[in-house]
């Protein structure tokens, strides 16, 4: 591949036809990093070329989302008390009721549009890397709000401190649902207190979050942190976040949900975590985060991450110790741990496996086909061959709207090599070229990226145009691995 | 002298496996432990039944007036799907041929579904399980293919679907004998009914 | 010299030699070996209720069951495991209780490495304990998943079988994908040429992909001659921190599909269910006490269920540690008194004809693994 192909290959997403492909490849990488996000996509695939912005009301607020969320919950309850429905009428009407109110089929399929048709690739990688990191599955009322958390809590935070968008992340509505966060009460707060009065009343801490947010977003085990640390950790998160699709705000005299402290469900008291002392009220949740952003092993365990993902399949220490001592020297700034990734990436001449994902992406943007279908075509009957987004990316085996574990999908090429995954990219090459009419030939792409001559000699070897496109799609060069 | 050497012993071992594996800090409970102390508790449990019978398509119909003694219909049949959206009835079926009605029981004869996958007549054959009511309805559970298998996807098992008196269901005039024709609604699943259409003439 | 004698002989040059031993033909191994990878933590307390201890009751309150089946005086059974407890009335199933993989920390990430490595620690080992046993013995196994779980790495005969769905798309070409095969290398070479060996397989097509369906399919693979002698298929969200339920509940549910996925590989094998064990493996178990929020948090140890015609007597097999206060590990979850590797390793034993000693040095790479086997197939 060209120098600018691999590169785009390793941070971005390829380039579109209607790219210029940039001679200073490093330059254009720092530059991707300022450049402004959009929700761009298209309307319908019958006019699979008109590329816009996507409606505003598909991009709702916190707010707007969690009132559709509660109409979707108010209609599912009466649904689901009415007596005088079967089981199947229920199944009818909960299903309409998910089509007209839930709003996560358009924000998956917005997800595939904004990489798609991206014209912040770069950016769009990133975020992807620590929407990944950050894993929020589904769990309930969480199908309503990952979209948000990609985009408010993830992209947006994209250039400002690490410290910043941990914080950020740790009280988005989304993270506190998906991990119980929400139920979780302080033993000694008032709330808990006036429920011991009620025999029937019960409520304690949950852990769940206290646990991940020490294993997995941060210090990681390396850090040898105790139950105690997980445990206090628990206690300064108590009290944040409510349940979203219950008018509770109001109730408690907050007015935001992604800034929900509910003070009388909070641990009183100074806690002990990875031997710093947090005190009792809302910003003691700042302060933890503040901490463990800046604690040694949170950057060696996020280097090692960014490294794997980014830079090379086989990890090297140079590379973690670089981006490392840049995390030290900026205080966490991730504009520029991003732009050391971006450089260790180009200096790092082995290949990097791409995520199924990713792959797919790059091969709908070097071929520039219409895979995904428009905002206006969803729901409809078309009476066409394409899948959905959800079923595409749960073919693939990543999808991001899904009920997943929360350390995420894994960037180790190992997880990713087997017989089913690597059939499943033959025969998404081949329900590309068969339904999404590719624009380009093998042999114009081939020549665009400048593959090498083992792709070419196995391109060229094969004859009709199906094979010859599958075979580049699955070359060695294409999927981000050494060739043979 | 020779205990204090074994306790030596397992102490070293305590040691080297407590680095390299992360065995519980407290001791004692794990390794001390006699061989014997593992107990085997009996099994109190019966079998009640020498089978598991449970057959996918039992039906009770104790519910319903079911005609014995009406002697032989034979009906040409097509099932269709009904779009509940759109209430469209779609042109193509998912499974016809011929059904034989004998003394209210309904029997499957020559029929081919048209769903590919894993659909074969063997199903209907075999596993349903109709009847036919005084007012002419036919009650109970066939297994039910609802979904086209296409090119790239694979197959799925069928659903098990039962035969109650749908309001939108035509029943058959049991008393005619020539070019009798009913209509036989059954609910699905939340995307669409199943429409069996019937034309019959008295044996 | 039987397969067996031959094994226990020479298992360390075997191991390192990595080439195909000949000479021996007699004594290959008739049985097959199936494991069921719970993922999430299984609550050992909700799944086999130790309703003959006098702090169960107090500790598990709003998810106490209110109808379990009663193995014995001490012993219960969740209802949704109905099929199981039939088993188990036909001397076709056992329990071990209070068991765990030598693992305290109640990662998730870590603990499920962990049960599928099987080596001194988690991450340590990039196989697994079943794939090295299968290296050992030269036979083949199956992962029922779209990757190929950590459990099954490491043996040269191992693959994957989930069946695909891409609208649009068809069986890839045999001579499409030699071409590819060859373009590529190591690892994805390796990956290619199993995709070539599945679409010449003609077996493998129409298959349904629920686990109940997958777990039958893969029971008729293992029943046939040449077909695997391993399966792993897995059963997820056991994870239940909030709302798990009691007899009915999202705990319950999962535990009903694990029955289903039970009863489905029994009617797959026929015939070679006689010759066949089954067993669950979960990272670890759950707190013995209900949270405040009506679910159970991360813990230590859980329950083994085992199935199949390789067992000779149903029983439930245990040290019961208790559970006072004082009884609980850091006074919080269910102790583990049974290593759970030598559950694993007794299956070994049982099915490939390996020896004791050889699986714990060369599968779980220790020495020191006690061996239970007579505990459960006697």
């Amino acid at each position: 591949m060209t120098e600018s192909f691999r590169v785009a290959q390793k941070i971005g997403l390829l380039f579109r036809p209607e790219d210029d492909i940039p001679r200073d490849i490093k330059d254009w990488a720092m530059g991707q990093l300022s450049t402004e996000s959009k929700s761009i996509g298209i309307k319908s695939i019958s006019n699979s070329h008109q590329i816009e912005h996507w409606p505003e009301d598909y991009l709702p607020s916190l707010s707007e989302r969690a009132e559709m969320l509660r109409q979707l919950r108010l209609y599912e309850d009466r649904i689901q008390k009415d007596k005088t429905l079967s089981k199947i009428e229920m199944d009818r009407l909960l299903w309409i009721n998910e089509k007209k109110n839930n709003i996560r089929f358009l924000d998956e399929l917005r997800f595939a549009h904004r990489n798609v048709y991206a014209e912040d690739q770069v950016k769009q990688r990133f975020s992807l890397f620590w929407s990944n990191h950050f894993t929020v599955g589904i769990s309930g009322t969480t199908r309503g709000l990952i979209g948000h958390f990609m985009d408010a809590a993830i992209l947006d935070n994209l250039n400002g401190s690490f410290s910043n968008m941990l914080y950020k992340v740790t009280t988005h509505p989304a993270m506190l649902t998906y991990l119980d966060n929400i139920y979780s009460v302080g033993e000694n707060s008032e709330r808990a207190i006036q429920c011991r009065k009620n025999n029937k009343c019960k409520v304690g801490l949950n852990d769940n979050l206290g646990r991940e947010l020490l294993e997995l977003h941060t210090v990681s085990p390396a850090a040898n942190y105790t139950e105690s640390d997980i445990r206090a950790t628990a206690q300064v998160l108590a009290g944040w976040g409510t349940i979203v699709d219950k008018p509770q705000l109001e109730k408690f005299g907050l007015f935001n949900h992604w800034d929900a402290f509910v003070s009388n469900r909070a641990e009183p008291g100074t806690k002990l975590v990875l031997g710093k002392a947090i005190y009792a009220g809302k910003d003691g949740l700042h302060n933890l985060t503040e901490h463990l952003a800046s604690h040694e092993h949170t950057q060696r365990h996020l280097a090692r991450k960014l490294c794997q993902h980014f830079v090379s399949d086989d990890v090297q220490s140079v590379d973690i110790e670089y981006i490392m001592k840049i995390w030290q020297q900026s205080g966490g700034d991730l504009r520029k741990i991003h732009q050391a990734v971006i450089e260790r990436a180009i200096a790092s001449k082995a290949p990097k496996f791409q995520w199924p994902a990713i792959w797919l992406f790059q091969v709908l943007r070097i071929s520039d086909s219409t895979y995904f279908l428009g905002w206006g075509d969803i729901h409809k009957d078309l009476n066409d061959r394409r899948m959905s987004a959800k079923k595409v990316f749960q073919e693939l085996g990543q999808p991001f709207w899904a009920k997943r574990q929360p350390n995420g999908y894994s960037s180790s090429k190992s997880y990713w090599i087997s017989g089913e995954f690597l059939e499943r990219r033959l025969r998404f090459s081949e329900a590309i070229y068969n339904t999404a009419h590719p624009q380009f030939t093998p042999k114009e792409m081939m020549d665009r990226i400048g593959v090498n001559s083992a792709t070419r000699n196995l391109v060229e070897g094969l004859s009709g145009r199906k094979r010859k496109f599958i075979a580049l799609m699955c070359s060695p060069e294409l999927m981000g691995v050494q060739g043979g | 002298m020779i205990k204090a050497f074994l306790y030596c012993l397992c102490f070293i071992s305590l040691i080297s496996t407590s680095v390299t594996a992360s065995l519980p800090s407290d001791q004692t409970k794990g390794t001390l432990v006699k061989e014997d102390s593992i107990r085997i508790y009996e099994v109190d449990l019966v079998l009640e039944n020498a089978t598991d019978a449970f057959s996918k398509t039992d039906f009770d119909f104790s519910l319903y007036d079911i005609n014995d003694t009406h002697g032989q219909m034979r009906c040409g049949f097509g099932i269709y799907r009904a779009i509940y959206e759109t209430g469209v009835i779609e042109d193509w079926a998912l499974v016809n041929g011929d059904l034989l009605i004998q003394d209210g029981l309904v029997k499957f004869l020559n029929h081919r579904w048209r769903t590919r996958g894993l659909s074969n007549s063997s199903y209907l054959t075999k596993e349903a399980n109709l009847k036919l009511t005084k007012e002419g309805y036919m009650v109970g559970k066939i297994p039910y293919f609802h979904l086209f298998v296409d090119e790239g996807e694979p197959p799925m098992l069928p659903l098990y679907v039962s035969f109650k008196e749908h309001k939108n269901s035509k029943p058959i005039a049991i008393n005619s004998s020539i070019g009798v024709s009913a209509e036989m609604w059954v609910e699905v699943d939340g995307w669409a009914d199943g429409v069996m259409y019937l034309l019959c003439n008295k044996v | 010299m039987t397969r067996r004698e031959f094994l226990k002989l020479t298992g360390a040059s075997l191991f390192l030699s990595a080439a195909p031993v000949s000479g021996f033909t007699k004594d290959l191994p008739q049985g097959n070996i199936s494991v069921i990878l719970l993922q999430g933590g299984m609550d050992g307390l909700t799944a086999v209720p130790p309703i003959g201890d006098p702090a169960l009751a107090s500790l598990r309150q709003e998810i106490g069951l209110s109808n379990p089946i009663k193995v014995n005086p001490f012993f219960g059974l969740h209802p949704k495991l109905q099929h199981f407890s039939k088993l188990m009335a036909r001397g076709e199933a056992s329990i071990v209780h209070a068991t765990s993989f030598p693992y305290t920390k109640r990662s998730h990430f870590e603990g499920q490495n962990y049960m599928q490595g099987g080596g001194s620690s988690p991450f340590s080992t990039t196989t697994g304990w079943l794939g090295r046993a299968l290296d050992l013995a030269l036979l083949p196994g199956r992962a029922l998943s779209l990757e190929l779980p950590l459990i099954l790495r490491g043996s040269l005969n191992v693959d994957n079988f989930y069946p695909a769905r891409v609208n649009g798309s068809s069986k890839p070409e045999k001579w499409l994908i030699e071409q590819i095969t060859m373009a590529h290398q190591a690892e994805e070479a390796k990956a290619f040429q199993a995709v070539g060996d599945k679409v010449a397989d003609q077996a493998r097509s129409n298959i349904p992909r629920d686990p109940v369906s997958l777990a039958k399919y893969a029971g008729e693979q293992m029943s046939t001659k040449g077909g695997p002698v391993a399966s792993v298929i897995r059963v997820n969200q056991f994870d239940t921190h909030a709302l798990q339920g009691a007899d009915e509940g999202s705990h319950g549910d999962r535990l009903e599909l694990l029955d289903e996925v039970i009863k489905a590989y029994r009617e797959g094998l026929g015939d070679a269910w006689d010759q066949s064990i089954i067993l669950t493996l979960t990272e670890f178990g759950r707190t013995a006490s209900v949270n405040g929020t009506g679910g159970t948090d991360h813990g230590y140890a859980s329950v083994g269920l085992l199935a199949g015609g390789l067992i000779d007597n149903s029983r439930v097999i245990s040290e019961w540690p208790g559970l006072a206060d004082a009884d609980l590990y850091e006074e919080r979850d269910l102790y583990a008194t049974i290593d759970y590797r030598s559950v694993c390793a007794a299956c070994i034993e049982r099915v490939l004809g390996l020896d004791h000693d050889l699986i714990s040095q060369k599968v779980f790479l220790t020495s020191k693994l006690k061996r239970t086997y007579d505990y459960i197939f006697s």
